[in-house]
């Protein structure tokens, strides 16, 4: 980037205009309404049909009110969902009347909306010339969803009207456009959007229910002036556009994005895949994935994943751990071969040692596994500490009986785990076992990181980002390993068999 | 800074003076550069529409005023002239490899037959004895008064000039460029990525209002883009990994990018610092919670800068802490 092109970024903070339009639309505003009262009534509810329904219902909602596109196109393929759910609800008339009629309120709410052509949001931006600028530049329609891109440009082709549609990532670039538009309010977007503008005019149009528009945080959190009067701050013009058939009195409904049932999650996981065949158990964090996908990564301290890092234009693999791990992140994971590839790949490095290693590992940490259900990982973390080990605690002592985890980083806690297994002769054979793999690993991490790098650079990133997943085949017998967009991260690690970490899984009610 | 109205830029052809923005980062650089003398260490976070140029032209404030600020400028003779006539017993503090040891001038004795002069110092060892120790007199930078405050620990060395061009000399003047291109030394350090740091410093054209063009490279002389074994001011460093130097800290410390300050605070613990922090970026909240961490911790407390920069232009918010003694 040029001085010159640095400088008119810098610019467009000069002059700045923010303001809010409000639209209001009955029928939507009745179907959100409908859904906040039976997300609060259900809330404590066991039943997962009811929270499942919720959920659903709860992105239905969002997409609707986001996604600038027709109801129609907002809500692609919910027309079937919906009649679907509303058969099975029915079915449940018997059993739980009053959430049963409450559910088939809100479903036949949706079903009118989920046919419907109207565009309520793209009509007013047209309607009030937001698409039209005299300098000659381009004009950015920013949705909160990379997924909602592919049909608003149709959308927008198809109405012939010239606006680039984008995404908050879009705006790091250093492209500057005439004005930006943005489907929704400020809260649904982070506060550069505001603080680092792409545009000299922000435009935030959504319906009047939806909230709120507050100002970006500020540097140093200060009491003296806050809301959108604070210095540096534009200050914020708010325009409310009414129509005739809903003259009710706005009323924010709160919690709009869609959030995500960990509990009901939690359960789906415990119930999957469960072979019932005995295997070790590790800790795992569960990731759900764009696309109705999930995957459980390793939930341990330090626990680490591949993951796609984007710094402005330049794309890097990068060893993340997990608790770094943020939304609109790129994880990378095996989709085809089963399993992590550089975990197999690092012991055929080893060769001809692999058996050795494997069977070394193997009899330490049975017998740890053995100790652990005898006398508990708090007890075995305070007998490791005693004979001098510096991190051992329950979570990493569990963590290090696991397959994935190889051994303690440290040779103070390794002595001390073979002095307590009984194992301290054979310390220094077993520790360099460990290290013969762990450097394995690594090579293996280099060599799959470079096989990848390259495809991940040839690939469209556009695409990339707007579908939220790309595969690449890996060479070597690599199998397929796919891009997946971190959606959330689960709040706490679970326990799971190791054999189920980094293998991707469709969600039940995805 | 002097620096500000001879450096600009080319815009339709003609000179226009750096933008406001640009303009406050050196100033910032030179703030900086001034203060580091001192014993006070400054933490500085930058929340900006665009990391680029920002580090740069801070590092340019920062290299221009150590090299102009007398404290720090004065060149090999003139330094030599000064040790050459202060009366023996004077204290020193001596550089010894890494280390810097406490020490009285002895006196200045010529070698004869062509080896030069040769100033002798009586220095306290780590063990508490003395020791004599004879300093050529292209060294002479390893030993200063001990009653001032000089960036004792650096590793001065003596290069004869190369690559001084008119550019240089008409942005900073001739002493200060004669100074520039004389020594090397480390007087800030940059974290970040190389690739576009690099391009800054080396790829955007600047212009002097005389008509001079060049780099910002020309200038700060950054390692290790300026070449082997020409003189250097500051270094560039891709990861936080990299020491700045072997032993004693560098005076100032960038830190270009949030995931960079994140990772490498810790290296700036005892030098003042500036973080970059671009506000589109993904850990931009994280690092701000940092700096704010420090502040709730009593580690360090707000600074008023009014009357000593200019106010901040649009579109930046900065911070401005220095750590408690």
């Amino acid at each position: 980037m040029s001085l010159f092109e640095a400088d008119r970024l810098w610019k467009t903070c000069r002059g700045l205009h923010v303001e809010v339009h409000e639209v209001t639309h009955g029928p939507l505003r009745r179907f959100c309404l409908h859904c906040r009262d039976f997300l609060r009534d259900n809330a404590s509810e066991e039943d997962l049909f009811w929270r499942r329904l919720g959920a659903y219902t709860q992105r239905l909602r969002f997409d609707l009110a986001a996604n600038p596109t027709s109801f129609a196109v907002a809500s692609e393929g919910a027309a079937e969902r919906v009649e679907t759910y509303r058969t099975a609800v029915t079915r449940r008339m018997r059993g739980y009347p009053r959430l049963a009629q409450q559910a088939i309120d809100l479903l036949e709410a949706a079903g009118s909306l989920v046919a419907s052509a109207e565009a309520p949001l793209l009509e007013h931006i047209f309607c009030a010339d937001l698409l039209q600028c005299e300098e000659g530049r381009p004009v950015g329609l920013v949705v909160p969803e990379p997924r909602y891109l592919s049909a608003l440009r149709t959308e927008l082709a198809s109405l012939e009207l010239e606006a680039a549609p984008l995404v908050t990532r879009d705006l790091a670039s250093q492209d500057t456009y005439a004005r930006l538009i943005f489907s929704g309010p400020t809260a649904w977007y982070p506060d550069s959007v505001i603080t680092s503008p792409r545009a000299s005019e922000l435009v935030f149009v959504h319906f009047d229910w939806v909230g709120p528009d507050r100002p970006p945080r500020a540097l140093l959190p200060s009491e003296d002036a806050p809301g959108w009067s604070r210095k540096g701050l534009p200050g914020l013009v708010r325009r409310t556009f009414k129509n005739g058939d809903d003259p009710h009195e706005p009323e924010l409904i709160p919690d709009m994005e869609p959030t995500i049932d960990w509990t009901a999650l939690f359960s789906d996981v415990a119930t999957d895949g469960s072979s019932g065949e005995a295997a070790s158990l590790t800790l795992g964090r569960l990731c759900v994935l764009e696309g109705g996908w999930a995957v459980l990564l390793r939930g341990y301290d330090e626990g680490r994943v591949y993951a796609i890092s984007f710094d402005h234009d330049d794309v890097s693999i990068r060893d993340m751990l997990v608790d770094d791990l943020r939304r609109g992140d790129f994880v990378l994971l095996r989709t085809e071969g089963g399993g992590d590839y550089m975990v197999e790949l690092a012991w055929a490095y080893l060769g001809e040692r692999a058996d050795i290693v494997r069977s070394v590992l193997r009899h330490w940490k049975m017998a740890l596994g053995d100790r652990l259900r005898t006398a508990g990982a708090d007890e075995v973390a305070r007998e490791l500490t005693l004979r001098g080990a510096t991190a051992a605690n329950a979570i990493n002592v569990r963590a290090w009986s696991g397959e994935d985890r190889i051994q303690p980083g440290s040779r103070k806690d390794f002595d001390a785990l073979m002095d307590l297994l009984g194992l301290g002769e054979s310390a220094d054979e077993y520790w360099r076992m460990g290290r013969a793999l762990f450097r394995a690993r690594v090579r293996a991490g280099h060599r799959v990181r470079s096989l990848l790098l390259k495809q991940v650079k040839e690939c469209d990133l556009g695409k990339l980002h707007e579908q939220g997943r790309a595969d690449f085949r890996v060479q070597d017998g690599g199998g397929e390993i796919s891009a997946f967009r971190v959606v959330a991260l689960a709040p706490e690690a679970l326990e799971v068999p190791s054999y189920r970490i980094q293998d991707p899984f469709r969600l039940a009610d995805a | 800074m002097e620096v500000l109205s001879r450096l600009g830029h080319r815009m339709d052809g003609s000179w226009v003076p750096l933008p406001d923005w640009a303009q406050w980062m050196v100033e910032l650089g030179g703030t900086l550069g001034r203060r580091s003398q001192s014993r006070a260490r400054a933490v500085v976070i930058l929340a900006v529409p665009t990391r680029n140029f920002v580090s740069a032209l801070v590092s340019l404030g920062v290299v221009v005023e150590r090299a102009t600020d007398p404290g720090h400028s004065l060149s090999l003779e003139q330094h030599f002239l000064r040790l050459a006539t202060t009366l023996p017993g004077a204290a020193v503090n001596v550089r010894v490899g890494d280390r810097v040891l406490e020490g009285v001038l002895v006196g200045i004795r010529d070698m004869g037959a062509g080896r030069g002069e040769i100033i002798g110092v009586r220095i306290t060892n780590e063990d508490g004895g003395n020791e004599s120790r004879l300093v050529p007199k292209h060294a002479c930078y390893r030993i200063q008064f001990a009653d001032e405050e000089h960036d004792l620990g650096e590793r001065r060395r003596t290069h004869r000039a190369k690559g001084l061009s008119s550019f240089v000399e008409e942005c900073v003047g001739p002493a200060t460029a004669t100074r520039l291109t004389e020594r090397a030394r480390t007087d800030c350090v940059v974290y970040g990525t190389r690739s576009v740091l690099s391009a800054e410093l080396t790829e955007q054209e600047f212009l002097t209002q005389r008509g001079a063009s060049g780099a910002l490279l020309d200038i700060v002389r950054a390692k290790p883009l300026v070449g082997v074994g020409l003189p250097h001011r500051m270094c560039l460093f891709s990861s936080t990994k990299h020491q700045p130097t072997q032993g004693p800290e560098v005076p100032i410390v960038v830190f270009d990018g949030a995931r960079t300050f994140l990772s490498g605070w810790k290296r700036a613990s005892r030098t003042s610092c500036v973080a970059v922090l671009d506000r589109t970026e993904s850990k931009f909240v994280e690092a701000v919670d940092l700096a704010l961490s420090f502040l709730r911790g009593g580690e360090v407390t707000l600074v008023d800068v009014a009357g000593t920069l200019d106010p901040v232009p649009q579109g930046l918010e900065a911070l401005f802490l220095e750590r408690c003694a």
